[in-house]
């Protein structure tokens, strides 16, 4: 891993917005963020990871398990890497955190081409992909990978 | 697949394929670890062509398993997933199935090679950085020293000066006396080895000390270090007390580096001093055994103001000084104590108030650190033909080649100052053979072989003297059980005959 993490954050009200880019691994340094412990809700936007290890997860779940239990998190955007590691580790996303969006693979037949589709965690029933119109068509999409698998974060 | 599904939720990517490699089944996280989708493995199931390596043959492997029916685990190897950039490194476990069908799990230790690696360059890094480090502050420490060095070298060279200029007026007059030319002679020649000296003591200091270790007479290293500081300081009249004890005191350490040590300890002394303004300033220098603590301890201490209890715990960290701009780096100590820590000692304010400062440092006693630093160096130490050999002399010099002699000949040697250290460091280790010099301080080799036997009446002793102790030897051989005698001066074919002849029939006698 070579990328370096770029931590962008804000506070509007007694919220904390934090943007994410470049790559969660052993090297990413949270203290920007941990300066800003015991708001009373934080905001993480994953739109810009392009990479994560398990360094990186050891790294983020320690960090975020710091912001306590009070606190109301929320994970925006989560990439599928995010989402992968999501279903694979405990303590990524606490008790007090809930994903509001994230993206889903889907794949549209008519044109041969994979589309990454921000889905809302509401959209999901009954760990079901939701049905999804290609944006370059009017097909409906397939969902490219294991529904139970992928949808199994989604509480 | 039927069968297979207890391995759906398992961390380790999974596939099983059939004899012509195409998947049959895959697990959840071989979906994740590929970044591919089940669509894309219906459309193409061929292993081979969504696992890319570039330094193993992937479907030769599976093959080969297929054919012998035997389970292959591949050396690490770097995969690429789906012709993309990024690779892992992986280990590939294939096993061999029933009905001719291969399972490959997949073991990712990407994050370990790379914590690995960098963990690697970091240190290479830092022992760099470590060493400039310690050649800045030497040279920082030279740049101080060279100020007063050149100054006290004026000294000598003028005297050499006017006892040649004595010479040229004493060769003009009518009746040469002899007696004058000599003694203004024997001046010049003084004072220009004080300056030889003085240089040479400089240059050893200077160049880089390679991590060698030899036993040396710490209280030699004293001397030296005394004379490249008291060029600075005699000047300012501090009086010097140098306690030096009766006997060696050894030590298994890089000459150079000790030295160093030395050095900031008296620098530091004679800066804090001279900063007070101390009335009839003094530093004393003292060194002896602490065979209850198993150390050697050196005491430098002042007669300055003391150091205020609250920097006393700042004084080793680095670039912390209290001392002018431009007079100290502040590294001295920070480096003194990375040194004698490297030894496994220890480097401490001993005492510090009104009345002045007491540095101790402890190195452990050659014993411990003979035991340490050569079993590094020997092979197979748990081959039974590799022998400890225990050499007992009080001497640094007979030391150092006997180690040498012994690690040729491939046995684990282990050095003991005298009489004293050596019963209570067989008290704890086994050797093999024992050689010691006959004649030694406090203890002498009949002495101490006495107390050996007491403990042990079969391990085979060696005495190390000269020819001037046969009698001795003849007279007590018996009684003590000693095997022989090496007589100094001894080569290398001497020791090897001695020590070889005992190991392999020890109930002969041998006499050199």
């Amino acid at each position: 891993m070579s990328g370096s993490l770029e931590v962008k954050t804000k506070v509007v009200d007694s919220k904390v917005v934090v943007e994410l880019a470049g790559a969660i691994d052993e090297d990413a340094d949270f203290s920007k963020i941990k300066g800003l412990g015991g708001m009373h809700s934080y905001e993480f936007n994953f739109d810009n990871i392009n990479a994560i290890n398990s360094c990186g997860v050891r790294e983020w779940t320690n960090f975020v398990s710091s912001l306590g239990e009070k606190a109301e998190i929320r994970y925006l955007n989560c990439r599928q890497i995010i989402i992968e590691q999501i279903n694979m580790v405990h303590g990524f996303i606490p008790e007090n955190a809930s994903i509001e969006s994230f993206y889903a693979p889907y794949f549209c037949e008519d044109l041969d081409k994979e589309y990454k589709i921000l889905l809302k965690s509401g959209d999901v029933i009954e760990k079901k992909a939701p049905k999804v119109e290609c944006p370059d068509g009017d097909h409906e999409m397939e969902f490219d990978a294991i529904e139970g698998q992928y949808f199994n974060f989604i509480k | 697949m039927e069968g297979f599904s207890v391995l759906d939720n398992l961390f380790e990517p999974i596939a099983v394929v059939d004899k012509k490699f195409d998947i049959v089944y895959y697990n959840n996280y071989f979906v994740t670890f590929t970044s591919s989708t089940p669509r894309q493995i219906k459309k193409d199931p061929a292993l081979c062509e969504i696992l890319n390596f570039s330094q193993y043959d992937l479907k030769k492997a599976l093959g080969d398993t297929l054919k012998n029916k035997k389970d292959t685990l591949s050396r690490e190897v770097n995969l690429s997933i789906n012709g993309k950039e990024e690779s892992h490194t992986v280990v590939i476990k294939i096993i061999s199935l029933d009905d001719d069908k291969l399972m490959l799990c997949l073991n990712d230790v990407s994050v370990e090679t790379q914590l690995h690696e960098k963990y690697r360059s970091q240190l290479v890094e830092l022992r760099s950085s470590h060493e400039q480090l310690m050649q800045t502050d030497k040279l920082a420490t030279i740049g101080q020293l060279t100020a007063g060095i050149s100054h006290e070298i004026n000294n000598p060279l003028t005297v050499a000066l006017g006892g040649s200029q004595n010479i040229e007026y004493f060769l003009e007059a009518e009746k040469v006396d002899l007696k004058e030319v000599t003694t203004s002679n024997m001046m010049i020649l003084e004072s220009l080895k004080k300056v030889v000296d003085i240089i040479s003591n400089m240059k050893s200091f200077v160049h880089k000390a390679e991590d060698q270790k030899e036993y040396c007479d710490v209280s030699e290293l004293i001397l030296n270090g005394i004379k490249l500081v008291s060029n600075g300081w005699a000047k300012n009249n501090v009086e010097f007390n140098n306690i030096v004890p009766e006997e060696a005191k050894l030590c298994l350490v890089n000459k150079i580096e000790l030295e160093q040590v030395i050095v900031n300890l008296l620098q530091n002394a004679v800066d804090a001093l001279e900063e007070a303004g101390t009335k009839n300033p003094e530093i004393t220098i003292s060194l002896d055994t602490n065979i209850d603590e198993n150390c050697l301890e050196l005491f430098v201490k002042d007669n300055g103001p003391g150091i205020p209890k609250d920097i006393q715990e700042e004084i080793f960290k680095p670039f912390f000084t209290t001392k002018k701009v431009g007079k100290g780096t502040g590294l001295g100590m920070a480096i003194s104590e990375r040194l004698i820590n490297k030894y496994r000692g220890t480097i401490e304010i001993a005492e510090s108030n009104s009345k002045g400062t007491t540095f101790v440092v402890q190195l452990p006693l050659i014993e411990d650190s003979s035991i340490s630093h050569n079993s590094r160096l020997v092979d197979n130490l748990s081959n039974d033909t590799v022998k400890t050999i225990l050499v007992v002399d009080d001497e640094p010099q007979i030391l150092n080649i006997m180690e040498k002699f012994i690690q040729e000949a491939g046995h684990l040697f282990i050095g003991s100052s005298g009489g004293e250290e050596a019963l209570k460091l067989l008290g704890d280790v086994e050797v093999d053979v024992i050689i010691s010099d006959y004649h030694m301080p406090r203890m002498n080799g009949a002495q101490f072989v006495e107390k050996v036997r007491k403990m042990d009446d079969e391990v085979p002793i060696l005495f190390l003297s000269s020819a001037d102790t046969l009698s001795e030897y003849e007279k007590e051989k018996d009684k003590l059980g000693i095997s022989g005698l090496i007589i100094k001066p001894f080569t290398k074919e001497d020791i090897f005959s001695s020590i070889g002849y005992l190991l392999t029939d020890e109930d002969d006698d041998v006499t050199e």
